[in-house]
């Protein structure tokens, strides 16, 4: 029940919409699951201003990450948040997200159902639900805000639902750089 | 670990919002709640709250909130949580309002059956029902309806995630729902 309480929370999450003055922006970066075990993402963003120092970006985020000898990982997703800009340049943003996440393990991969019946995967992708939230801190080079150039730091809180226990996270760190164009 | 960075990243988050700034915004709102709050829907509590909210436009703001309340989950424990939220509230024509936080507190159970503990001996003795202090990370979302435009006085259907780190080395997640109330002071 409590997975499935997830999926929707984050459903209504995403469905809380936009506004007026509108950036495109692209991003990239490192990502880090365990902050260590490397991979990149790439962002194209929907940036919606509220007022001058206010927005909601609406993102779709392509990733993966390789966690040495045992799997890795592709992931897909669109998050839904804010950003608050302020007068030092700084900023922080929130936002909640919900897409897959397709897993390559290197060796057979055992899964327990509730029956205690295992199957086993090799070599296929094992597909998962992804919720997530992300939280972020960084830095906007650029004073005009219908030219961002972010600098961001972000710590990236997701799920493998349905193959991994609720109580098990993953956290990945990000870090990387947007443009608006 | 993975707690510890989650609990680490929710700080900076909570301690950068509350960073003030002069802007040409209107006064915050100061509101207070009463609600209904269950865990796992049908164990029943209650949730007392002090939100402090942003306007940053005529229907979108940043509210912060603290929360205090109790619930008890029979033939287990009965727990106390005081926790602090940040989010965004999106409030449309029709009255309704949708909002999403995160938030971060203590969840303080009280276990309301005997406790047993077996010492290094292997000898059986009766523990403490006090569960100790545990860190409460939250995700939560909210559906509900502006009861005044002016005073954005409201009621709402609050679904809310929360995690009990640690809880044997890991994060127990809970699910609650919350009926609540709120009143612009």
């Amino acid at each position: 029940m409590n997975k499935i309480a997830v999926i929707f929370l984050f459903l209504i999450g995403l469905a809380t919409s936009a506004y007026s003055q509108k950036n495109w922006n692209l991003g990239a970066g490192y990502f880090g699951q365990q902050a260590t075990y490397p991979g990149a993402v790439l962002q194209l963003e929907y940036e919606s201003f509220v007022n001058e120092n206010l927005s909601l970006p609406l993102r779709a985020e392509v990733g993966f990450y390789n966690h040495n000898k045992s799997h890795n990982v592709l992931t897909a997703d669109i998050q839904r948040g804010y950003r608050k800009y302020f007068s030092n340049s700084l900023f922080v943003e929130q936002s909640f997200g919900l897409g897959v996440m397709l897993s390559f393990y290197r060796e057979k991969f055992w899964h327990e159902h509730e029956d205690e019946t295992l199957t086993y995967f090799l070599n296929t992708p094992v597909v998962d639900f992804m919720p997530s939230t992300t939280l972020g801190l960084g830095y906007n080079l650029s004073k005009d805000r219908h030219s961002n150039d972010l600098l961001w730091v972000r710590t990236k809180i997701s799920w493998q639902l349905f193959s991994r226990e609720l109580s098990k996270p993953y956290f990945g760190l990000m870090i990387g750089y947007t443009h608006s164009f | 670990m993975n707690g510890k960075m989650l609990i680490a990243g929710l700080l900076v988050f909570l301690a950068a919002q509350s960073y003030s700034q002069s802007t040409s915004l209107p006064a915050p709102h100061i509101k207070v709640g009463l609600g209904y709050f269950s865990e796992m829907v049908l164990y029943p509590g209650l949730v007392l709250e002090v939100e402090r909210e942003k306007m940053q436009s005529d229907k979108i703001s940043l509210p912060q909130r603290a929360n205090l309340g109790f619930y008890n989950h029979p033939r287990n424990h009965m727990g106390f949580f005081f926790d602090i939220h940040q989010g965004t509230r999106r409030y449309f024509k029709s009255g309704f309002m949708l909002e999403s936080a995160v938030g971060l507190g203590a969840l303080v159970p009280f276990y309301n059956k005997d406790v047993w503990k077996v010492d290094e001996n292997g000898s059986v003795s009766k523990a403490s029902k006090f569960g100790g202090v545990d860190l409460m990370p939250s995700i939560t979302l909210g559906i509900g309806f502006r009861l005044n435009k002016e005073t954005n006085s409201l009621i709402a259907l609050r679904p809310k995630i929360f995690w009990q780190f640690p809880y044997n080395q890991r994060a127990l997640p809970h699910s609650a729902f919350q009926l609540i109330y709120v009143h612009t002071l």
